[in-house]
């Protein structure tokens, strides 16, 4: 029975040699307990090598160095003036531009919860028989913002 | 919000306009004037939303996410032109008048007031990603990733228009300003959970939720970079905040029909987490942690309490930064090496010691380090989640651990030990990647300073 296993191994061995395409050992057994024999398997030599698994996903390109002609390169072209000028452009308009005036912008944008809050106060103290003068005299500091601990998380 | 589309279309007879060599200095100074104009929109004095028109509208859950879209434009731009370089004109003005299309489409989308007018131009952004991923794509996958992304989206969105028109005819408007005070319950039966199931999957596809998420990694892997920044950064938001939107008209079905989606939410976040230790493709790698990010906001959204809304629409903005910059990175080795194989480009601190800063820092915000927004979003959800179901906090806390050690994996991999000897010639970084990864990350670093315009409209 070992035989017989020992038998299905090299079978297995052989057969998985040859999909591969890795020469196969050229081995012949024959079992001595029964009449099995395992010879290299006749596909052996019709699938042709496998090729070699290339390592590059894109192996064809030709890389152009754009350091070569302009040390100075700053990536965006070949030419170098274009270069030039594309660097300057995404530097003043991104940095300079959008992200300085836009977080100022954004910094000083007021904090509506307050004044809705506050707005919230003038309208009870109202209907609740305030007069319109002492309006202008709310407590500024009670308007406060929602106690959120107090809410559902 | 004209003044935000009509330039934006307006991109498109400029590029085809433009002299050769001022195609990329016009495009990018416009959509850099545009994200400008774009913040404008952060200014929400009302309690309730921004009215434009009838047709368009903002509110604090989509101004932050059109920021953003607005924003990625020039920044998709940048990115492309070196692998355009040697692509004759004629094609590098389609491919800039496809990422604009994109970017009217999306700009449409996330300030559309009607319910269908937000499906035809959700489904409207599929057609120039499809053509961006299938065309300039670099491997022959890129076809199989095409038809993964463009069926997965419209066999989940497809019942998503029958369940349109239905609640147009229960209902008699899909105006979203109006269906936010349509305070009827859907009644429980079997047609309103297969209506639920209709209005949800679409967006559970766009996620993705984990299991209908195949189609992610292809598409990911297979676009070129800028299709890889728009697919992470804004497209995987368009189905969060689908699912904000649509939630609203969804109840009581949501409280019990969550729970499918909610456990393959929880499971699917330490799947793929998990499944990133094992990439050996960086932007494999990349793909799966935006899963794994999509699926926080997932659990997030169905969760339905104020701060779990807080940390969906925090954590959409930082992952669409984040992950955008990683993309970013990956496309820098792969222009170099033309490999995304991670251990064949490893030990570039020695080689590139800014963009090892710039890596680390988008290391550290994917795993959410303290104080970026992308901490902000994760821990609102978690606590939110916590409450919602004690048990979870052991899920949350094992995708927060692989998550930091799979962002770890990644930059000591591509970064620390030695190099290979086939990279020692690459060629140093350009002030162009470096001016990409700065504009990621700045924007990153300075909503750390005042993170309340990116909470929504629970804040």
């Amino acid at each position: 029975m070992a035989a017989g296993l020992l038998g299905l191994c090299t079978r297995r061995l052989l057969a998985a040699a040859a999909t591969r395409g890795i020469p196969a050992a050229r081995v012949r057994w024959e079992s001595s307990s029964s009449r099995a024999v395992i010879a290299p398997s006749a596909v052996v030599g019709k699938r042709g090598p496998e090729p070699t698994t290339r390592w590059q996903e894109d192996p064809d390109t030709e890389d152009e160095n754009l350091y070569e002609k302009n040390p100075d390169s700053h990536g965006y072209d070949k030419d170098p003036a274009v270069d030039l000028w594309n660097m300057r452009v995404v530097f003043f308009f991104g940095f300079s531009i959008v992200l300085v005036l836009g977080s100022t912008f954004v910094a000083y944008l007021p904090d509506y919860r307050w004044s809705r809050n506050l707005l919230a106060l003038a309208v009870f103290a109202f209907f609740q028989g305030a007069s319109p003068r002492s309006l202008d005299h709310l407590d500024l500091n009670a308007a406060q913002i929602e106690d959120r601990s107090k809410r559902a998380v | 919000m004209l003044k935000i589309i009509i330039p934006t279309i307006m991109l498109m007879p400029l590029t085809w306009l433009s002299k050769k060599n001022m195609i990329w200095i016009n495009t990018t100074t416009y959509s850099l004037l545009i994200s400008l104009i774009s913040l404008s929109l952060l200014n929400q004095p009302s309690n309730n939303s921004l009215n434009f028109s009838l047709m368009f509208f903002s509110d604090p859950l989509s101004a932050p996410l059109l920021v953003l879209t607005t924003w990625l434009l020039p920044l998709m731009l940048m990115a492309s032109q070196h692998h355009l370089s040697k692509e004759p004109l004629i094609r590098k003005k389609l491919y800039i008048t496809m990422l604009t299309m994109l970017q009217t489409f999306l700009i449409m989308t996330f300030t559309a007031t009607e319910l269908i007018s937000f499906y035809i131009l959700f489904e409207a952004t599929l057609v120039p990603t499809l053509i961006i991923i299938t065309r300039w794509g670099n491997q022959t996958e890129r076809l199989n990733a095409g038809l993964y992304f463009l069926f997965y989206t419209l066999m989940g969105s497809l019942p998503l228009l029958v369940a349109l028109i239905s609640i147009q005819n229960l209902t008699g408007s899909l105006n979203f300003l109006l269906i936010q005070y349509w305070n009827q319950a859907l009644p429980n039966s079997w047609s309103n959970i297969f209506l639920w199931l209709a209005c949800m999957m679409a967006f559970m596809v766009k996620m993705p939720l984990y299991g209908l998420h195949l189609w992610l990694p292809k598409a990911h892997v297979e676009a070129p970079i800028a299709g890889s920044m728009v697919l992470a950064a804004i497209l995987l938001k368009l189905g969060g905040y689908g699912m904000l939107r649509i939630t609203t008209m969804l109840n009581p079905q949501t409280s019990f029909m969550a729970y499918p989606f909610l456990m393959l939410s929880l499971w699917g976040m330490i799947m793929t987490s998990s499944i990133c230790l094992r990439q050996t493709d960086l932007k494999s790698l990349i793909a799966y942690s935006s899963v794994s990010h999509m699926a926080l906001v997932i659990v997030a959204v169905l969760i339905q309490t104020p701060w779990s809304y807080m940390g969906a629409t925090a954590l959409m903005i930082a992952h669409g930064l984040t992950s955008s910059m990683l993309f970013c990175l990956a496309n820098s080795n792969y222009e170099r090496t033309h490999s995304r194989t991670m251990i064949l480009a490893r030990g570039l601190q020695t080689l590139l010691p800014l963009m090892a800063a710039w890596w680390l820092l988008a290391s550290l915000t994917n795993l959410a380090l303290p104080p970026s927004i992308n901490l902000i979003g994760e821990l609102f959800v978690v606590m939110s989640s916590f409450s919602w179901s004690n048990i979870t906090i052991i899920l949350m806390g094992a995708n927060i651990t692989i998550t930091a050690l799979y962002s770890l994996y990644m930059l000591i991999t591509t970064q620390r030990g030695k190099y290979t000897h086939h990279i020692n010639s690459i060629k140093p970084s350009f002030t162009r990647e470096n001016a990409l990864m700065a504009l990621h990350m700045t924007p990153l670093l300075l909503l750390s300073l005042n993170p309340k315009i990116i909470l929504g409209f629970t804040y």
